[in-house]
């Protein structure tokens, strides 16, 4: 992945050098085609090899910038310093520049004595300024790099984050549930005692269950069965007989496996967006039974899917996703609304381990 | 002081009931178990006091006191959902986290008859659930310094606010003091004890100018009755 990243960069480097000084050697190649005195091949010729020698001087100046660390915080430049830095390319490519002049153009350019100085020094000046647009650009560029880099960072961040929290999620008792549970336990103490510690015990068999959910990737369905039912009966505590259980699970499927909290998670969806939501009773069917080679679950309730069920179809989906994952195209999940009754569907191959 | 509780289990009911046999000046008169059967305890009953559940299977305890033309003090009771409590823009709610502390139950009910001005009932202190969008208040009467007709409902201009409350302004005019609250246009009412001055309009009614800089036109009509009233 970094090695990727160094290459791509080494790339986009080089293509932005060849791109700048191109740019620069073709507008040098059309203001030779102006006819003068020594012939427009051999301008042609020096300026491209000025070109040239201006690609590699650069190349050093960006080598020498890496090494010192100049550019590495964009928000404090050492701009005195890059500043006096700058001469020495600027020394250099010019130097080159009087040195093909002499060669390729015999004194072409810097032939009269009389205004050497003034036209060394505008060379100079002009070369300077190349080098500094040239470390202006390219400090632009590593700190859009750098942007894009922590923006990257930041989403990795997050994303990491959601699913650690999708997996405490998944296997936490819901505290509203919880806290919810203990009211009503406290409330049996001084009307029922035998009740109220049969409550504490099954709400202990369901915590003891839940905090172990994650540790193995699929579990019997009859344990699953024996921690849901515990669940309902302190639902059915609190809703009293607002929540009217059916539940139908055939004899030789509690040995089959599906995912931990899989059939927990239906059943208390059932129960929020089913008896939590009706005033009067309401009736939550669960069963599980065996489809040839499949293993199907039903969790139905009375009631109505929620009209804005976007985040639902997002949830199914990626449950769906995940149960593929683990199980194979078979495996599905599905929530529909018939007649009253709001049913989710888990379908899972029938598998003992 | 009379209390009713709101809350759709039976066993939290009860469990309430019990923990407020401790305070002798309480008084439950009465349960509901749904949005619907707390607002019409509330009409029937008058309690001084409601505690609220916040999640209800027809809706919840904000949708409770929305109904209400005024709320008595509130005190909500929570399993897990003080973050949506919490998230009053007034916050002169109190809540309760069950199971509910007995010591913390003795701090809300003190805390009720402290705001109480002595010798008058705790219910003096009108207040008003607004509940715009996401947003909710519950506001004193007296701080509202404006009201303004939207077609069937009404926007309420307090402090720096002006949530729009889904009432009519007219609903709201047959409960409010005419002295204080002036009805000065079809569209406005104002609270005179904002008014900061008081100036010829160009339509030949009045100009009212409020602390805080609103400009409230009064009708002609309106304004010949007003300085008739107060003899200026």
């Amino acid at each position: 992945m970094a090695q990727d990243g160094d290459t791509s960069t080494t790339r986009d480097y080089w293509f932005c050098q060849l791109a700048g000084w191109g740019v620069l050697a073709a507008l040098g190649l059309l203001s030779s085609s102006a006819g003068n005195p020594h012939g427009v091949l051999r301008y042609a010729a020096a300026k491209t090899a000025c070109v040239a020698a201006g690609l590699l001087v650069s190349h050093g100046w960006h080598r020498y910038l890496k090494q010192r660390g100049y550019l590495v915080n964009a928000s404090r430049l050492p701009l005195a310093r890059l500043g006096a830095a700058l001469l020495a390319p600027t020394l250099l490519q010019s130097t080159v520049l009087l040195g093909i002049d002499q060669l390729v153009l015999h004194g072409g350019i810097f032939s009269d004595d009389a205004e050497l100085v003034f036209d060394l020094g505008l060379v100079m000046v002009l070369w300077y300024l190349v080098f500094g647009v040239w470390t202006l650009c390219y400090a632009m560029a590593l700190e859009r790099r750098r942007a894009a880099r922590a923006e990257l960072d930041m989403l990795k961040l997050a994303v990491s984050a959601k699913d650690a929290e999708l997996r405490a999620l998944q296997f936490q008792v819901n505290p509203h549930f919880f806290f919810n549970s203990l009211n009503s336990v406290r409330a049996l103490v001084y009307q029922d005692a035998d009740a109220a510690a049969q409550a504490i015990g099954k709400l202990a068999g369901m915590m003891r269950y839940s905090l172990g959910a994650g540790r193995s990737p699929t579990v019997p369905l009859a344990d699953e069965v024996q921690a849901v039912s515990a669940y309902l009966d302190m639902e059915r505590l609190r809703f009293d007989d607002r929540l009217q259980l059916e539940m139908n699970i055939a004899a030789d499927v509690a040995a089959l496996h599906l995912p931990p909290m899989a059939l927990q998670t239906l059943a208390e969806n059932a129960i929020r967006y089913g008896v939590e939501r009706a005033v009067g009773p309401c009736r939550v069917c669960i069963r599980a039974q065996r489809d040839g080679e499949l293993l199907r679950i039903e969790v139905a309730n009375q009631g109505r899917l929620a009209s804005d069920s976007s985040s639902t179809q997002v949830g199914l989906l990626n449950t769906t996703r995940r149960l593929a994952l683990q199980f194979g195209p078979q495996a599905d999940c599905t929530l529909a609304e018939d007649d009253g009754w709001v049913r989710a569907t888990l379908t899972l191959p029938a598998r003992t381990s | 002081m009379k209390a009713l509780i709101v809350d759709d289990e039976r066993l939290a009911r009860s469990e309430l009931r019990r923990l407020l046999g401790a305070h002798p000046d309480v008084e439950v008169v009465g349960e509901a178990a749904s949005v619907a059967a707390a607002v019409e305890a509330l009409g029937t009953l008058a309690p001084d006091v409601v505690f609220l559940d916040v999640q209800m299977p027809d809706g919840t305890g904000f949708d409770v006191l929305a109904a209400l033309p005024s709320v008595p003090a509130v005190v909500f009771t929570t399993a897990f959902d003080q973050y949506a409590v919490r998230a009053f823009e007034v916050s002169a709610l109190d809540y309760l986290q069950k199971p509910i502390e007995p010591q913390r139950l003795a701090q809300a009910l003190a805390k009720i008859t402290k705001a109480a001005p002595p010798g008058k009932s705790v219910r003096a202190d009108e207040k008003v659930f607004i509940q715009d969008g996401e947003r909710c208040w519950l506001v004193a009467l007296d701080r509202i310094r404006l009201l303004e007709s939207e077609g069937n409902y009404t926007r309420v201009y307090f402090d720096d606010q002006h949530p729009l409350l889904l009432r009519s302004l007219s609903q709201l005019e047959a409960r409010l003091d005419p002295v204080r609250f002036l009805r000065v246009s079809r569209r406005h009412i104002v609270n005179m004890d904002f008014v900061r001055s008081l100036g010829p309009s160009s339509s030949g009614g009045m100009a009212l100018t409020l602390e805080g800089g609103l400009t409230v036109a009064m009708s002609r009509r309106r304004a010949a009755t007003f300085r008739q009233d107060s003899r200026l």
